[in-house]
């Protein structure tokens, strides 16, 4: 007979019902968008890579402040709030950690890839696997950390992406080695789980009328 | 001793068992509010399916046996009802899991 709780599927279970409305994965989705959009203002504008970034900061904090506004407005008059234990904490400030960490590696591989490789060197294959690299490893480091299993896909989704689009800028289908096909198909199947995510927890989840939903009934 | 001894001495164990976690639906609210630092009353009534009045009934029980800690506070201007659990009901609750478990190791 085996009726022992199991807390770690349980607090599994109470964690992904507070955070499975999708707006993780539109969010992530819409910060790729912005990798789709960069390589294009390079071209467009004559900006450099610095400026072409920083012309995107805006929008990033644009992107956090809607998904905040959505959980606070939407999501949490529906499924209520949680205050998270010190174990999922600690795995959440692990994962801060592993993205800081990534980015300035990523961000050091660029600007010595530049400099070694050059991005217009046709042998540079080191970028688009290193890339490829960092997003599976990023993203998987996601999953587990997350509880979530479909961002170990999105990643393995990046990793087939980045090196087909540069085997198509080598075969001059696409340009900006891939990048603007790359993302944005990525970025557009990641939005759209979110969007079914986020339909599929508002059904699941109707608004409750405020006196049913808070307040303790006291005898 | 023989293994009915055994036997009738864990069945024995459980009158020893605390009836007020061991009643489903405040197993179940102990077992959420375990597993998090607080949640609000919302969140409580969406993961077990207890309605406003049942859930209340048994948060009272729990709150009376100094099990469960029920504080309001201001989120984004709105007032929310937060549960946790004290430090008494954690160890409770310990004691409860060890118990259970005891118990059913021992039958057949």
């Amino acid at each position: 007979m085996k009726n022992s709780i199991n807390l770690t599927e349980l607090e599994k279970k109470a964690f992904k019902s507070f955070h499975e409305d999708g707006l993780w994965d539109i969010m992530i989705g819409l910060t790729l968008e912005i990798f789709m959009v960069i390589p294009l203002l390079l071209t467009e504008t004559g900006l450099g890579d610095f400026w072409s970034s920083l012309v995107m900061l805006p929008l990033y904090v644009a992107i956090f402040w809607i998904i905040k506004t959505i959980r606070r407005k939407i999501v949490s008059p529906r499924v209520g709030l949680i205050r998270i234990g010190p174990i999922r904490r600690s795995k959440i400030q692990i994962l801060h950690i592993i993205m800081i960490v990534l980015l300035v590696l990523g961000v050091i591989f660029a600007i010595t890839a530049l400099d070694l490789f050059g991005m217009m060197d046709k042998q540079a294959w080191f970028f688009p696997v290193f890339l490829s690299s960092l997003f599976l490893f990023l993203f998987a480091a996601a999953a587990f950390l997350l509880s979530c299993p479909r961002f170990l896909m999105y990643g393995i989704m990046m990793a087939f992406f980045i090196p087909a689009g540069e085997i198509m800028f080598r075969k001059s289908i696409l340009m900006h080695h891939g990048f603007p096909a790359v993302f944005s198909t990525a970025a557009l199947i990641i939005i759209l789980t979110g969007m079914i995510k986020l339909v599929l927890f508002l059904k699941r989840y109707p608004k409750m009328a405020t006196e049913d939903s808070d307040d303790i009934v006291r005898s | 001793m023989t293994s009915s001894d055994r036997k009738k001495g864990s069945l024995q164990s459980m009158g020893e068992i605390d009836r007020v976690i061991h009643e489903p639906a405040r197993l179940m609210i102990m077992a959420y509010l375990y597993v998090v630092e607080s949640a609000d009353f919302l969140f409580i009534i969406r993961q077990t399916g207890l309605t406003k009045g049942n859930l209340s009934s048994h948060l009272s029980k729990l709150e009376a046996a100094g099990y469960v800690n029920i504080h309001k506070e201001f989120v984004n201007k709105i007032p929310r009802t937060f549960l946790s659990l004290s430090k008494k009901g954690r160890d409770a609750f310990d004691e409860y899991q060890r118990q259970m478990k005891q118990f059913l190791e021992k039958l057949p």
